[in-house]
């Protein structure tokens, strides 16, 4: 045994945070190094999979009571004067469509009509399609790396046009490689990201006929946050929540904003 | 960043009450303080807005949402809450998930889980909530409670050690 090697006692209060992928990748290797020759902290290692499974199961969150919703949105117009507000039936449609969004209501929200709409719903389809796919063991990415100089390169001579490849661990979305799909007919970029055990494909595709404006939606379960930017329109889809995916799409966005 | 407008903090903030208030809940213990403190919280946040830089605005929230909790004086220490579970209205995402997972409790466990949790100590009880229920990264939990990571990691193991020993209880 090298003095590089885990004991039990460096393993024991690692396990936890060895579960939560939160640990460095060397510390991570060393843990897994010991669960792998040692049947006691391995053992102990499966219980507090168990543990944290059904922590994860047993407790839960509260819904804030509407009376409160009501009383703090009360208070902040109390506490505000009226030129500081801007309130606009507009905003207040956006904050019920997000509510609406949160609450895991499902169905396109403030979707597009007609024509637009069917198009719309191809797409919408063909990326839920591609992400479901791609979740199968082989299919998540071409290129696999985490890093931005391998990826965006490879994307080259592949597709016409070059998509943003943000690096996002430092808000915990570590990329994780790319590959080319069809969407509609057309090949798109599709930029991959984990969120701990979750992937957070990113599908992209020159598009300058819609404007920037960000929409989001929830379809079979899966959550999905569309936007533009310089040309290029960009589908964000997963199954993490939706707060999770918002904070990915907004800081995918500022990290592309030159 | 451009004038700070009640629409813009309303936009961000007001969906993540449902965070907000489950993280008072379980702080104060009791239905009534976690109401106010959320109120207060909203409050301050909207006060502070101005310095918000645009990230994580859970995170930033929360601990809004904590200081708030840990400096809250109730004016009854000694309080039994009843414990209510929100099945239905909090994301069907996690509802759908949790329902068919195996690991799932039964209700009298989960009762259980809840009473553990509600009598271990704040420190313990607060990084649980955050990384359990709210899913906050180590990172994030860190910037929320004002500790070091590894004070972070080392409170979570010694809470879920407690936890795990009610859970043997209840297996």
């Amino acid at each position: 045994m090298t003095r590089d090697e885990f004991t039990c006692g460096d393993t024991r209060p690692l396990l936890g945070a060895y579960v939560d992928a939160e640990l460095d990748p060397d510390t991570a290797a060393k843990v897994a190094g010991h669960l792998a020759n040692c049947p006691e902290c391995s053992s102990e290692y499966e219980s507090m999979l168990d543990t944290m499974a059904r922590l994860r199961g047993g407790l839960r969150g509260f819904a804030a009571p509407d009376v409160l919703r009501e009383r703090v949105r009360a208070e902040l117009r109390r506490t505000t004067p009226a030129r500081a507000r801007r309130w606009s039936w507009r905003a207040a449609g956006i904050a019920a469509a997000l509510l609406f969004v949160g609450l895991g209501a499902g169905g396109a929200v403030g979707a597009a009509r007609g024509r637009r709409e069917a198009i719309g719903s191809t797409i919408r389809h063909d990326v839920l399609a591609s992400h479901v796919r791609s979740l199968m063991p082989g299919h998540l990415t071409d290129v696999a790396s985490n890093d931005q100089h391998n990826v965006k390169p490879w994307f080259n001579g592949r597709v016409d046009f070059s998509p943003e490849v943000p690096r996002l661990e430092a808000d915990s979305f570590p990329l994780v490689g790319g590959r080319v799909d069809y969407v509609a007919g057309r090949p798109a970029a599709v930029i991959v990201y984990a969120r701990r055990k979750h992937v957070i494909d990113v599908f992209a595709w020159p598009d300058t006929t819609k404007p920037g404006a960000v929409r989001r939606e929830s379809l079979n379960g899966y959550n999905m946050i569309e936007w533009g930017a310089s040309g290029i329109r960009y589908w964000a889809v997963s199954d993490v929540n939706d707060r999770d995916l918002e904070a990915f799409a907004k800081v995918f966005r500022a990290a592309g904003t030159p | 960043m451009p004038e700070s407008s009640l629409e813009d903090f309303e936009r961000v903030f007001l969906p993540l009450m449902d965070d907000a208030y489950t993280l008072a809940r379980h702080l104060s213990g009791s239905e009534h303080d976690a109401q106010d403190i959320v109120q207060e919280a909203y409050l301050r946040a909207w006060r502070y807005f101005g310095a918000f830089d645009g990230g994580d605005g859970r995170a930033w929230l929360l601990a809004i949402v904590r200081n708030c909790g840990r400096t809250w004086r109730r004016p009854n220490r000694v309080e039994h809450h009843a414990v209510e579970y929100v099945d239905d209205e909090h994301g069907t995402v996690n509802g759908d998930r949790f329902a068919a997972d195996a690991a799932a409790l039964a209700e009298s466990d989960r009762r259980a889980l809840e009473r553990a949790l509600a009598e271990l100590s704040v420190e313990f009880r607060e990084v649980i909530v955050l990384r359990e229920i709210e899913e906050l990264s180590y990172k994030e939990i860190a910037r929320v409670v004002g500790a070091p990571i590894g004070t972070v990691m080392s409170r979570l193991a010694r809470a879920r050690e407690r936890l795990q020993r009610t859970l043997r209880m209840i297996a």
